[in-house]
């Protein structure tokens, strides 16, 4: 430990000069530098130290030997001096020894380095009477250091047997020999209902003990338990006990909690143990291992019964101090979904033996039953802990919910009485619960039996109905298809009137034909006869042309008349047609030729003529 | 028989037939109501007379005949809840329960494709197709792009009504039979010699597959087939 103090200190050392080294090659600014220094030197002086001075006892014999030890502790005792010692001419000084330690600990993240230099003194008083130590002094760090005085008691004779470690007992050992015992030593032998006592087993010994092992633990009927300490290695100490002086260790402590009343017993604890037997002579060197087998002795406790005066209503069964506190794991239910309500009763005592709180009936809200939690700690010889309460409520109805205070009692064993503490009230709303269906037991309908629906009223007419499917409605089927059809026809017949021009001017010839004839005829109505045969020519051969796709300028009638017998005219139609077209010539340039027949009937012949060609 | 009726029933028309049924039934007198209901049906079909001969039939426990009924009432007034009402009570009122596991899917659909009845669905899917015949030659005349959207829907609701159509046609075929006698012996063929296999009870809805000897070869709803005395079955569309 020492070593690992010392190194940690150079460590820190060496840290801290790295840093100021650092600072200091950075700045070489002598203002700065010699500022750090002093900064470095409070650093190492500014600690306090502990100083004080003890004696081992007050009360000795004279010519006996005691211990004064003048113990300095504080950040920094690397190099301590001795302290200077008062006039100590009552005494001799047999002797001087120093002890030091170091103790590192990290606290907050934070290295805090604790040292103790212990000098110790051995010091026999020379006469008898009331002597008096004066004030040890210490200069360090710019300051004094001074203890106390202390006062010893010096009598005539001896006051105590010689140290026990140094002389083991001679008398072979045996279990009942007083120099090794269990001892059960309660922290009280009266307690209320419920009321924490603490019970520790110590092992009380006078041999060097090289094994421990449990035969029996006591079963501490009556009682809920819980353990406080179990150390797993034994951490002796000295302790006269019967003007002996024995190794203590402790082996085991418990809290108990009756959860009776009336003399209840803690069994006693059974041990064996493992002894180095003392040597015999000389020459058993090494001393044998003997097993002794020890018990403690029982104990009886009085539990008496919680004053049934003023009890409480709601008491709860806790006995110690306690706090309560109550939350909602939400503020706002939907849909009918559980809200937690968590009451956490928690302080120090018999928090396992809390039942749950009565939480009043709220209308339109089902509590279920708790889920609970404990948790308990022990600290030092304390049980703490938190208990925990976690109700699903349920609201059956939209709205807002209020959950009044909630009050426990409990007992509190240091003022005998009850005490009563409570929550806070809690609130929150409830939305949507409509979507789980809640039956309502009470106005409903009763459903006595069932029957088929009644007959239709009389009529006064009734129409025939058909069941079958009505045969004219394929007529609009047909139609349908007709629709589509002349539409896909007319469709094709405009896309090709677009792009064959034979085709257009075929289809437009009846067309133009009938207008130039309407022209033909007002000629006539006027009686103008040389232009009715120019325009009767000039239609005849446009509606050929148009008809056939042919350019009528450029072709004799000669041709013509080969072109259209090669489209299939017949001969007749065309000889007759063509009789037409010379006579109209004819009668254009000579119009009062009487070889002609009648314009009116040549008209009729004309249209007659073209009809079937 | 017939000179019995003659006597008893006064009335000539369909509506005082049906009048008639009904003050008959009223006064507990289902029988005769019977009697006036089917003589108002020889002269015209009407889902109320349907419906009240369904329910004279029920009163007199006959709940093969009275499904009958209801299952035509229904084939005219498919949204007519008095008539699914009493169906499926005399349905749950039959001697055979029969549970068929009814997935909330199917029965949607099911209810989609019954709502309107096999003429209105008939008549609509023609209406539709003309429609979209309409649409479909301004298409193609004019070339209307923005009518295409108009025409998918006209189309989809032709083939609602179209599958309408087809769903009540299916069901208004012939091969759709009642057991009307209380119980009802099935066998393995069509004939006694064969042996009994089944006990049916009145108000069974079947599937006639085939016809030999004066016997059915039924499928039960289970799927279960089984030969039945021919005249212990009336079919449903007849």
């Amino acid at each position: 430990m020492k070593r690992i103090g010392n190194f940690l200190k150079k460590v820190n050392r060496q840290w801290f000069y790295g840093i100021a080294d650092g600072i200091v090659k950075r700045h070489r600014n002598p203002v700065i530098m010699s500022l750090f220094f002093l900064l470095f030197l409070s650093s190492l002086f500014s600690a306090e130290l502990n100083f004080s001075a003890s004696v081992d006892r007050t009360i000795v014999g004279l010519g006996e030997t005691f211990t004064l030890n003048v113990s300095v502790s504080g950040e920094n005792t690397g190099n301590i001096p001795s302290p200077k010692l008062p006039d100590l001419l009552d005494f001799n000084i047999y002797g001087r020894s120093t002890s030091q330690s170091t103790n590192i600990s990290i606290i907050n993240g934070k290295m805090v380095q604790q040292g103790t230099v212990n000098f110790i003194y051995t010091l026999s008083p020379k006469i008898i009477g009331k002597l008096t130590i004066g004030p040890c002094k210490m200069d360090y760090g710019g300051k004094t250091y001074e203890t106390q005085t202390i006062e010893i008691e010096v009598v005539k004779g001896v006051t105590q047997a010689p140290p026990a470690q140094t002389q083991p007992p001679v008398a072979p050992p045996s279990a009942g020999d007083g120099n090794l015992l269990v001892l059960a030593v309660p922290s009280r032998t009266e307690a209320f209902w419920g009321e924490q006592i603490n019970v520790s087993f110590y092992l009380y010994t006078r041999y060097s003990i090289t094994n421990v092992e449990f035969v029996k633990l006591p079963s501490f009927s009556g009682f809920w338990v819980e353990t406080l300490n179990e150390p797993r290695q034994l951490n002796y100490q000295t302790k006269v006990y019967n003007g002996k002086q024995y190794y203590v260790a402790l082996i085991k402590s418990v809290a108990l909690f009756p959860v009776t009343s009336g003399v209840l017993k803690v069994e006693p604890m059974e041990l064996n143990v493992d002894i180095e037997r003392p040597p015999r002579d000389f020459f058993d060197f090494f001393g044998i291992n003997q097993r002794l087998k020890i018990e403690s002795k029982p104990i009886t406790i009085n539990v008496s019964v919680l004053p049934v005066e003023n009890k409480p209503e709601d008491f709860s069964g806790g006995v110690g101090k306690f706090g309560i506190t109550a939350a909602l794991d939400r503020d706002s239910a939907v849909g009918g979904a559980p809200i937690n309500l968590i009451i956490r009763v928690s302080g120090t005592g018999n928090i396992r033996l809390i039942e749950k709180p009565k939480i009043p009936t709220i209308p339109n809200l089902k509590i279920l039953e708790p889920e609970t939690k404990e948790d308990i700690q022990t600290t030092g010889n304390t049980i703490k802990g938190t208990k925990e309460f976690r109700f699903p409520v349920i609201a059956q109805a939209d709205g807002e919910y209020y959950i009044p205070e909630i009050k426990i009692a409990y007992f509190d064993p240091l003022k005998k009485k009850y005490e009563t503490i409570q929550t806070t009230g809690l609130k929150f709303t409830a939305s949507g619960t409509s979507a789980i269906a809640v039956v309502t037991e009470q106005g409903g309908i009763k459903v006595l039996g069932t029957d088929i629906r009644h007959i239709k009223s009389d009529a006064r007419s009734l129409s025939v109905q058909k069941n079958d499917t009505p045969k004219w409605a394929l007529i609009l089927y047909v139609i349908s298809f007709l629709i589509i059809g002349i539409s896909l026809i007319y469709q094709r017949h405009q896309s090709r009137l677009l792009v064959d021009h034979a085709y257009a001017r075929r289809i437009r010839s009846g067309r133009f034909f009938q207008k130039r004839m309407k022209q033909v005829e007002e000629f006539l109505k006027k009686d103008d006869k040389k232009n009715f045969y120019s325009s009767l020519n000039k239609a005849i051969l446009g509606y050929i042309g148009d008809r056939y796709n042919l350019s009528i300028g450029v072709l004799t009638k000669e041709q013509l008349k080969d072109e259209l017998s090669n489209r299939g005219a017949s001969k007749e139609l065309l000889d007759q047609l063509f009789q037409v077209i010379e006579d109209c010539d004819h009668a254009s340039y000579a119009p009062q030729l009487v070889g002609c027949a009648e314009p009116g009937e040549v008209l009729k012949k004309v249209k007659e003529l073209i009809t079937n060609l | 028989m017939n000179l019995f009726f003659i006597i008893l029933i006064s009335a000539q028309n369909p509506v005082e037939l049906y009048n008639q049924g009904n003050s008959y039934y009223n006064s507990k007198d289902y029988q005769s109501a019977i009697t006036c209901y089917e003589q108002a049906l020889e002269l015209g079909l009407n889902k109320d007379i349907y419906y009240n001969l369904g329910n004279a039939y029920f009163k007199l426990n006959k709940i093969g005949r009275a499904i009958i009924q209801y299952q035509r009432a229904r084939l005219i007034a498919p949204r007519d809840n008095d008539i699914i009402d009493n169906l499926n009570f005399a349905r749950n009122y039959r001697a055979d329960k029969i549970t068929i596991l009814e997935n909330p899917i199917g029965r949607l659909l099911s209810q989609t494709f019954h709502y309107f009845s096999i003429t209105e669905s008939y008549l609509w899917a023609a209406i539709f197709f003309l429609v979209s015949a309409i649409l479909i030659s301004l298409d193609i005349i004019y070339q209307i792009r923005n009518l295409r959207f108009g025409l998918i829907f006209t189309l989809l609701t032709f083939l609602y009504f179209l599958i309408t159509f087809m769903v009540w046609n299916s069901e208004k075929s012939d091969i759709y039979g009642v057991i009307t006698q209380s119980e009802v012996r099935a066998y393995s063929g069509p004939g006694e010699e064969y042996k009994e296999i089944l006990i049916i009870h009145d108000g069974a809805e079947v599937k006639i597959r085939d016809e030999r000897n004066g016997y059915y070869l039924t499928q039960l709803p289970g799927g279960i087939g089984a030969w039945v005395k021919s005249t212990t079955i009336k079919k449903v569309f007849q």
